[in-house]
C-alpha cells in the first residue's frame, strides 16, 4: 500500500509520561482512509481512539505526550513532521475536530457567533462582517435560527450545542472531520438528529470523516470502513460489511456477541471476561491474549502481524481462521 | 442589570446599620474609660464621673445608641474626645491616602501577579514555573513590615534614592506600595496559576486549539477570561486585606491614613473616631464588593444573566 | 515537591540569617559620652550618687545628670570647611538656619489645652506658648518669672479656699501683636483650660478672676505656696490672647497663636510641622528672662512625624534628622562614630515604681510580706535586665527636688537580701509556695513587662509565686483602682520634678477608701499626714515623715530611673533637655559660635 491515499497512518506509536511511568497509548497503528469516506474507530474506553484522532491534528498535550514513531500523511503531507505554523493553518480549515461533551466544548464567555466567526476569520481573509454572516449561515445550516449568533452557549440545550460545534467545525469546509464520540453525551432522539445532520453535511460537502465511537449501531449507520482498536493496536480492519458479517478477531466477535438480541430472550448480556490491560504494563505477546477464550500458548509470547483474511480485510489474530480447532 | 445594582445598594443600608450597631455595642462593652484617659493619672473618681456625664457616657445604652445612629444618619460623627477635631474632617483628609495606597497596591499586585501566574501555568513543570513559584513563596513568607524595613534599609539608607517616611511627593508612595505589593504578588501569582491550569484543561481550550488558533490567542482570548473569576474574587479579598492591614504599612512609613487613625483611637477609647472609621471602611468594602460582583457580570455572561434574571 | 521543601528551608535559613545579622546586640552599658564634651557642664547632679561602693557596676550611671534639667556640650572637632558645609546644609533658600527633629506622633491639636499625644505636645507647646513662671535649673527655690511677675498671699476666702493674687508683666505681646492682660490670662487658663478642657488646675483651684489690668486672683483649695507653685505658677498653664483665640477658626487647634519664641508656619497633619522664629519676641533676652525656653538659637525648626522607632533610627543614621532622644540601647551601636554622632546620656525623670495593694482584698495586706517582697528583689539586676543602664532610687519622689535628702541613699532601702525576705515571710506565717501575688503592668513603656518577669524570678527564689498581668493603657486606668484586680502594680511615675510632696501625696497613695489610691486602704492617720504635708510644703519635717511612712508601710517602692540616650549630629554643639524633652531653640548650634 504505497500509493497516496487521502489519509495514511503508518506504524503510529504514541506514549504518555505521567508520574514517572510510561503509558503506551498507541502501539504501531496502521490506518487508511479514502476521500469522501468515513472510517469508524471502535473500541472500549481507553483503547487509544481519541489519542489517534488528536494526533492527526497534533493537539496532544505537549510535555506529557510523545510521538515515538510513525507517520500520519494527509494527501502526502506528514502531520508529525509539519511545522507548528503549517499545522495551525491546517487545523480548523483542512482538518476539524468535534469532541465528545458539547456542554464543555464551547467557551462559556463568548457568543456562539463569535466562536464560529473566529475560525472563519482566522483561516480566510474576511472582514468582520462577512465572517459573522457566514457564521449565521452555518447556524442556519445546522438548523438553528441565525439570530441566535448573539447568544451564549449556556442559552442552548445539549443537542443544539453540539450542532453549534458541528457548525464551527464545518465553517471552513474542511476536507477531514474528526468526530470523537459526537453523540455519546446526548440522548437517543437527539442522537439520531445529529447523526442525520452530520451525514447530510458530509454528503453536501464531500467531507471525509474519522468517527470514533463505541456504539456499533452508529457504526452501522454512518461508517464505510471500520477499525477495531484495543490497547492501542488495530486488531481488525475492513469495510462495514466485512466486519459486521464476517468478524474474524475473537475480540470483534466478543463485541458483537455483547449486543443484546431483540429476538432472543436473554437474562444476562454476554460480556468479554476480564478487563483491558494496564497501558503501563502491556502484556508480552498478543495484547488480547489474557482475555481471549481461544488463546494458545504462543499467543502469550508472540506478537503477530496483521494479515489479510480477504481483500481489504485485515486481522491481527494469527489463528483467526482456525479458532474452532 | 440596573435593578441588580439598585438592589445591592439598597442592601447596603441594613448592612451599614448593623455594622454601626455592632461597633457601637462593642466599644460600649469593652473595658477602658475615655474620660479617665483624658483626665490623666491624677484624676479623682468624681471628676471622671463628672466628665463622663458631660460626655454623655452615663446615659443608658439605648439612649446613647439612638443618639449615635441619629447623628450618623446626618453624617455627624462628632469630634475626637482628645483633639476636638471633627472626625469627618480628619477622615476626609486621611481617606484618600489610605485608598490611594490600597488601590495602587492592588493594581500593581494584579499587574505583576496575574501575568506571572499565567506564565507559570503555561510553562508548567519547566524552569519558568519553578522560578515564579519560588518568587511567590518568597513574597508570601516574608511579613509586610519586615519587607518594609528591608526596603527602607536598602533604598533610603544605603542608596538614598527614596524617602523613608512621610507623604508629600509621589516618591513617598513608592516604598509603601512596593512593600504591600510584594507580599500580595505571591498569593496572586499562585492563584492565577492554579486558576489558569484548571481552565487550560478544559475542553473548550482543546476546541480552540483544534481551530488552529495561535497559542497566545488560546491563552489570552479563551483561557484568561474564564480564569478571571477566581482571580477577581481574590482581588476583592486582597483589597479588604490591604485596607485592614494598611495600619502596619502606615505606621512603618508614618503615613497619616485611616489605619493609624483608627488604631490610636482604639487605644485611647476615642469612640467617635472608632465608630466613624469602622463605618467608613464598611462602606468602602461594600462598594468594592459590589464592583467585584459587577466585574464578574462583565466577564461571565452566565452571571450577568443571573443578575438580570433572578434578582 | 522536593524542590519546594528545599526552597522553603533555604528561605527560612535566609530569613534567620538576616535577623541575626541585623540585630547585632550592643554590649550593655558601654555607651560613652561620645567624642567631645565630657564634663557635664552645669548639671548640679542632684541624684543618684548614692551608694558608691568600690564595686558599683558600670551600668549604674551615678555620673549622669537628670534629664529634667540637662545641658551637655556635644561639640565635635571639625575643620572649618566641614563646619561651613554643615551650616550650609542647615540653611534654607532664604538664608534661615534650621534643624530637623523627629516626633513620635502627630500632636493632633496644638491648642494649649487638651489631651492626647501628650509626649509630643510637651515638646511642641512650650515652643509656641509660655506659662506664667518656669524653672529651668536644679535647686531653684522659687520659679522664675516668664509672663507672670510676682505673687502675693491674700488670705482665706470666706467661701472656702485660699486666695492669692498674681501680677503679670506689662509688656507681654503675642506673635500677632496682641497685648496680654490679666483678662487674657484668666480667659486662657480658667475659661478655656479648666472650663473647656478640664485641665488639672481645676482640681486645685475653685476660681480665678481679674483684679485689674495686670493682676488676677486665684482661690486654691489647699493652703501653702507649694500647691500654688506646682499647680498654677509652674504648672503648664499657657497664656494666650482672648482676641486671638476668638479669631481662630477652630479654637487654636490647628492655628495656635502664642507669646513664645516660635510660630507655627506649616503643618501637614501626620507628616511635618514647621516653626519659625517669632520676630515679635516681646522679651529682651538675658534682660527680661533667664529661662532656656525663650532662646531662639535657630531660625526654623522642622519636625518630622516618624511613628516607627526603627524608622526614626534609620532617619538619624541617614542624616534626615539631627536629633533623637529615647534611643534604645541596642540601637546605639549605629551611632558609635564620634565624627558623625554624639551620644548624650541623662537620667530619665520617670521612676519605675511598685505600688502595693495593702488592703484585705489583696494577698499582701501584712506589711511584713510587702517588706519581704522588696528585700527579695535585686534592683541592680532589674536595671541590667530591663533597661541596660540606669540608677537606683531611694524614694518614690523626684531626686531633682531641692528638698531631696541625700541621707536617704545611705539608709537601707530594702536592699537586696533574700535571706531577710525569707525570714520575714516565715514571721508572717507564709509557707514556701503558699502565696501567689498578682502583678499588673501597663504595656508602656515596654520594659515594664521585662521588669515584671525579673521580679517574678526573684520572688520565686524566696518561695512566692507571681502571676503576671500586662494590660494596655486604657484597661490599666480602669483596673488600677479596683482592689481585687492586682496585688502589685508596676508603673512609671514622673510628674513634678521640683517638689517631693506632690509625689507623696498624689492620688496613688491616697487612702480615703478602697477605690481611691492604689493602696486601696482607708487610713485616716496617713490621710491627715498627707494633707498637713501638702500645706506645709517641701522642706518641712512633715514631708520627710511622708517619705518614711510610705517606706515603712511599703505603700510604694521605687526601683530605678533609666538612662535616657540622646543622639545628635554635629550641627548641635550643646544639647539641652527640660523635663526630659528637647528644647530645640535652646540648643547651641554651629552657627551660634
Amino acid at each position: 500500500m504505497t500509493e497516496q491515499r487521502f489519509l495514511k497512518i503508518r506504524d503510529l506509536t504514541i506514549q504518555y509520561t505521567s508520574g514517572g511511568q510510561i503509558i503506551k497509548a498507541v502501539n504501531g497503528v496502521n490506518l487508511d482512509l479514502d476521500e469522501g469516506k468515513t472510517l469508524a474507530l471502535v473500541g472500549e474506553t481507553g483503547a487509544g481512539k481519541t489519542t489517534i484522532a488528536k494526533s492527526i491534528l497534533q493537539i496532544l498535550p505537549h510535555p506529557q505526550s510523545k510521538v515515538v514513531s510513525g507517520s500520519i500523511e494527509l494527501n502526502g503531507e506528514d502531520m508529525i513532521k509539519a511545522s507548528e505554523e503549517r499545522l495551525r493553518q491546517i487545523r480548523g480549515s483542512e482538518i476539524a475536530m468535534i469532541f465528545q461533551d458539547p456542554m464543555t466544548s464551547l467557551n462559556p464567555v463568548m457568543t456562539v457567533g463569535d466562536q464560529i466567526a473566529e475560525v472563519i476569520e482566522h483561516h480566510q481573509d474576511s472582514t468582520d462582517k462577512s465572517a459573522i454572516d457566514r457564521a449565521r449561515e452555518m447556524l442556519e445550516l445546522v438548523g438553528i435560527p441565525g439570530d441566535r449568533i448573539k447568544e451564549y452557549p449556556h442559552q442552548f440545550s445539549g443537542g443544539m450545542k453540539q450542532r453549534v460545534v458541528i457548525a464551527m467545525a464545518l465553517a471552513c469546509n474542511p476536507k477531514l472531520l474528526l468526530a470523537d464520540e459526537p453523540t455519546s453525551a446526548l440522548d437517543v432522539t437527539i442522537q439520531a438528529q445529529v447523526l442525520e445532520m452530520i451525514a447530510k453535511l458530509r454528503d453536501q460537502f464531500n467531507t471525509s470523516m474519522v468517527l470514533i465511537t463505541h456504539d456499533l449501531g452508529i457504526v452501522a449507520e454512518a461508517a464505510d470502513t471500520v477499525a477495531i482498536i484495543y490497547a492501542g493496536e488495530v486488531l481488525e480492519y475492513g469495510n462495514k460489511e466485512q466486519i459486521f458479517h464476517r468478524p474474524q478477531h475473537p475480540y470483534t466477535k466478543g463485541l458483537f456477541g455483547a449486543i443484546p438480541n431483540l429476538y432472543v430472550k436473554a437474562r444476562r448480556l454476554h460480556n468479554i471476561e476480564g478487563l483491558p490491560p494496564d497501558p503501563t504494563n502491556l502484556p508480552v505477546g498478543c495484547c488480547f491474549a489474557p482475555r481471549c477464550p481461544y488463546a494458545r500458548e504462543d499467543c502469550k509470547t508472540t506478537k503477530f502481524e496483521a494479515h489479510e483474511v480477504e481483500p481489504g480485510h485485515l486481522c491481527s489474530c494469527a489463528y483467526a481462521e482456525h479458532l474452532e480447532d | 442589570m440596573g435593578r441588580y445594582i439598585r438592589n445591592r445598594l439598597l442592601w447596603m443600608i441594613p448592612v451599614l446599620i448593623g455594622v454601626a450597631v455592632m461597633i457601637f455595642s462593642i466599644m460600649y462593652f469593652v473595658p477602658g474609660d475615655p474620660a479617665a484617659i483624658i483626665l490623666g493619672k491624677e484624676a479623682e473618681e468624681w471628676e471622671i464621673l463628672a466628665l463622663r456625664q458631660e460626655m454623655g457616657l452615663e446615659d443608658p445604652f439605648l439612649v446613647q445608641l439612638g443618639r449615635f445612629l441619629w447623628n450618623a444618619l446626618h453624617l455627624n460623627f462628632g469630634e475626637s474626645y482628645f483633639t476636638g477635631i471633627p472626625v469627618i474632617q480628619e477622615i476626609a483628609m486621611r481617606m484618600p491616602r489610605t485608598t490611594l495606597l490600597g488601590f495602587l497596591s492592588m493594581f500593581f499586585t494584579m499587574l505583576v501577579g496575574v501575568p506571572l501566574g499565567i506564565y507559570a501555568a503555561t510553562h508548567r513543570g519547566q524552569l519558568g514555573d519553578s522560578a515564579v513559584m519560588a518568587l511567590a513563596l518568597f513574597g508570601v513568607s516574608f511579613p509586610a513590615f519586615w519587607m518594609a524595613l528591608m526596603l527602607v534599609l536598602v533604598f533610603s539608607l544605603r542608596l538614598h534614592w527614596l524617602p523613608a517616611t512621610g507623604i508629600g511627593s509621589w516618591k513617598h508612595y513608592v516604598l509603601p506600595v512596593l512593600a504591600s505589593t510584594i507580599s500580595g504578588v505571591g498569593t496572586q501569582a499562585r492563584l492565577a496559576r492554579s486558576s489558569m491550569l484548571e481552565v487550560i484543561r478544559s475542553d473548550y481550550i482543546t476546541t480552540a486549539r483544534s481551530k488552529g488558533l495561535k497559542e497566545r490567542e488560546v491563552i489570552y482570548k479563551h483561557a484568561l477570561p474564564n480564569a478571571l473569576l477566581p482571580i477577581l474574587t481574590s482581588a476583592g479579598a486582597r483589597l479588604a486585606h490591604i485596607f485592614g492591614g494598611s495600619t502596619v504599612i502606615e505606621t512603618v512609613f508614618s503615613i497619616p491614613g485611616i489605619g493609624t487613625y483608627m488604631i490610636n483611637a482604639v487605644n485611647n477609647r476615642d469612640y467617635p473616631i472608632v465608630r466613624a472609621s469602622v463605618l467608613v471602611l464598611a462602606i468602602l468594602f461594600s462598594l468594592v464588593m459590589l464592583l467585584v460582583d459587577l466585574a464578574y457580570a462583565f466577564v461571565d455572561p452566565r452571571i450577568k444573566a443571573r443578575y438580570a434574571g433572578a434578582k | 515537591m522536593r524542590k519546594m521543601k528545599f526552597l522553603s528551608l533555604g528561605l527560612s535559613a535566609l530569613m534567620a540569617i538576616t535577623m541575626i545579622g541585623c540585630g547585632e546586640s550592643a554590649p550593655a552599658g558601654t555607651t560613652t559620652g561620645g567624642g567631645g564634651g565630657g564634663t557635664a557642664a552645669a548639671t548640679e547632679s542632684g541624684g543618684g550618687s548614692g551608694g558608691e561602693t568600690a564595686n558599683t557596676p558600670d551600668y549604674i550611671r551615678n555620673d549622669l545628670g537628670p534629664s529634667s534639667f540637662f545641658i551637655q556640650d556635644t561639640k565635635i572637632e571639625l575643620s572649618d570647611a566641614e563646619k561651613q558645609k554643615i551650616i550650609a546644609d542647615h540653611t534654607d533658600a532664604n538664608g534661615k538656619t534650621f534643624v530637623t527633629i523627629a516626633l513620635v506622633d502627630d500632636p493632633g491639636s496644638l491648642c494649649a489645652y487638651g489631651s492626647g499625644a501628650s509626649k509630643v505636645r510637651s515638646v511642641l507647646l512650650p515652643i509656641v506658648y509660655q506659662p506664667l513662671f518656669a524653672r529651668d535649673k536644679l535647686g531653684m527655690k522659687e520659679p522664675a518669672p516668664v509672663i507672670g511677675e510676682s505673687w502675693e498671699y491674700v488670705g482665706e476666702n470666706p467661701n472656702g479656699g485660699f486666695d492669692w493674687t498674681v501680677k503679670i508683666k506689662e509688656n507681654v505681646y503675642d506673635s500677632a501683636g496682641n497685648h496680654i492682660t490679666a483678662e487674657d490670662v484668666v480667659f486662657s487658663i480658667w475659661e478655656i483650660g479648666v472650663g473647656k478642657y478640664n485641665a488639672q488646675l481645676g482640681s486645685w483651684c475653685t476660681n480665678m478672676e481679674v483684679v485689674d489690668e495686670y493682676t488676677f486672683k486665684a482661690t486654691m483649695t489647699v493652703d501653702g505656696f507649694m500647691t500654688l507653685d506646682v499647680r498654677l505658677l509652674s504648672g503648664n498653664n499657657y497664656v494666650f490672647s482672648k482676641a486671638a483665640y476668638e479669631a481662630s477658626p477652630d479654637g487654636m487647634i490647628t492655628s495656635p497663636v502664642g507669646t513664645g519664641p516660635y510660630v507655627l508656619t506649616k503643618w501637614e497633619t501626620g507628616s511635618t510641622l514647621t516653626f519659625e522664629k517669632n520676630e515679635n519676641a516681646w522679651w529682651v533676652a538675658a534682660n527680661d528672662m533667664t529661662i532656656s525656653r525663650e532662646m531662639q538659637n535657630v531660625d526654623k525648626i522642622n519636625f518630622k512625624v516618624i511613628k516607627d522607632s526603627a524608622q526614626r533610627t534609620i532617619a538619624l543614621e541617614a542624616g534626615e534628622i539631627d536629633y533623637l532622644t529615647s534611643v534604645e540601647e541596642t540601637d546605639l551601636v549605629q551611632f558609635q562614630d564620634p565624627a558623625k554622632f554624639t551620644i548624650a546620656d541623662s537620667l530619665a525623670s520617670q521612676r519605675d515604681t511598685l505600688y502595693f495593694n495593702a488592703s484585705e482584698k489583696g494577698n499582701i495586706s501584712d506589711v511584713r510580706v510587702r517588706q519581704a517582697i522588696c528585700y527579695a528583689i535585686d534592683n541592680e539586676a532589674i536595671i541590667l535586665g530591663a533597661v541596660n543602664s540606669g540608677v537606683l532610687c531611694y524614694t518614690v519622689g523626684p531626686t531633682t527636688a531641692s528638698a531631696y535628702n541625700k541621707k536617704w541613699e545611705t539608709e537601707d532601702y530594702y536592699n537586696y537580701n533574700p535571706d531577710k525576705a525569707r525570714e520575714l515571710l516565715k514571721e508572717a506565717g507564709i509557707k514556701d509556695g503558699e502565696l501567689t501575688v498578682v502583678i499588673m503592668t501597663e504595656n508602656a513603656p515596654a520594659y515594664n513587662t521585662r521588669v515584671a518577669e525579673i521580679i517574678q524570678g526573684y520572688l520565686e527564689e524566696v518561695g512566692v509565686k507571681a502571676e503576671l498581668k500586662p494590660v494596655d493603657g486604657a484597661l490599666f486606668s480602669e483596673y488600677k483602682y479596683d482592689p481585687t484586680s492586682s496585688d502589685i502594680i508596676i508603673a512609671t511615675t514622673g510628674g513634678n520634678a521640683d517638689y517631693l510632696a506632690p509625689s507623696y501625696c498624689s492620688n496613688d497613695y491616697r487612702t480615703k477608701g478602697e477605690t481611691t489610691g492604689l493602696t486601696h486602704l482607708d487610713n485616716p492617720e496617713w490621710t491627715d499626714l498627707q494633707e498637713r504635708a501638702m500645706v506645709a510644703g517641701d522642706g518641712s519635717q512633715l514631708v520627710e515623715d511622708c517619705h518614711y511612712y510610705i517606706k515603712d508601710n511599703v505603700y510604694g517602692y521605687a526601683l530605678f530611673s533609666a538612662t535616657l540616650h540622646t543622639v545628635v549630629t554635629p550641627v548641635i554643639t550643646e544639647v539641652r533637655l527640660l523635663t526630659g524633652f528637647e528644647v530645640p531653640g535652646a540648643n547651641k548650634y554651629l552657627w551660634n559660635e
